[in-house]
């Protein structure tokens, strides 16, 4: 093999194996485990096998397409799949087989979305990227820590739940009222159309 | 031992200073964007990869599955 391969098989492997893709693979491993020793076995299952997806992603080098263009559709018929969805969680008794089908449906359909190809972005200066990822991974991190901490605290310590309440705890009687549900609902459905980048006007 | 109404009000005073953090560092970046980047325009940026892109999607499903569906579970320890 002559250097210049050499080289580029470098590169090759440190951009398969970028620090971005190690961390969030770790981050849903950590997950992963976090679920399972609190009991959530499905959870669980769940965020170990996309680890697993992820890493095998990896190792193939992305090779595995399941779109091989992002899908498009006018932005009605768009509101209206999502405005039935929400209308169907916020109707169908929350732990219901209704509410479990369309979280599952939506799960599955935003996880073809999401491995398919996007349409890059017009960037910010790249210093500017970086301290963003910095400081809201810092806020990220300290959220989970303080939750995981809550949570811990809520099963050893005699105070329990009420005195180290987690934001589960802290959201659920939210969750079991139709108007705050939602609320929830809707907050939920327009943040994964935002993180998909669809139904929203072209930039500039 | 310290009241559970004590530590009630520490851990709620914890996630408020995490949304307050969240929240001025966003209007900050909105401010000055090319020094601090919005949330939305990192996240652009970012989930230009696909590990990412799928991490990121999957921890916002999460939260509709734990929230919407799932029963919440308590540890006995």
């Amino acid at each position: 093999m002559s250097g210049g391969e050499a080289a580029a098989g470098r590169a090759r492997e440190a951009e398969r194996w970028s620090a971005s893709s190690v961390l969030w693979i770790a981050v849903l491993a950590t997950m992963a485990g976090f679920q399972t020793w609190r009991g959530a076995y499905v959870d669980g299952v769940l965020f170990f096998a996309l680890s697993a997806v992820l890493v095998v992603d990896r190792l193939t080098g992305g090779r595995v397409q399941l779109l091989r263009r992002p899908p498009t559709a006018p932005r009605w018929v768009l509101f209206a799949i999502v405005g039935t969805l929400g209308a169907l969680l916020v109707a169908a008794p929350r732990h219901g087989p209704v509410s479990f089908l369309v979280v599952s449906a939506v799960g599955v359909v935003v996880f073809v979305l999401a491995w398919g190809p996007t349409v890059a972005q017009p960037p910010r200066p790249a210093r500017a990227i970086r301290r963003s990822v910095i400081v809201w991974s810092i806020i990220g991190v300290g959220l989970c820590l303080w939750e995981a901490l809550a949570f811990i605290l809520s099963v050893t310590a005699p105070q329990g739940s009420f005195g180290f309440p987690t934001v589960s705890v802290l959201l659920d009687p939210a969750v079991e009222h139709w108007a705050s549900r939602a609320v929830l609902v809707a907050a939920w459905l327009l943040g994964g159309l935002a993180l998909l980048d669809i139904g929203r006007p072209e930039r500039a | 031992m310290i009241p559970a109404e004590t530590t009630r009000a520490i851990i709620l005073f914890g996630y408020i200073v995490v949304a307050v953090t969240a929240v001025v560092t966003e209007l900050l970046a909105r401010r000055r964007p090319d020094g601090l980047a919005p949330l939305g325009d990192m996240l652009d940026a970012v989930m230009e990869s696909r590990t990412t892109r799928v991490a990121v999607i999957a921890a916002w499903w999460w939260f509709g599955w734990h929230f919407l569906f799932a029963p919440t579970v308590q540890l006995e320890l």
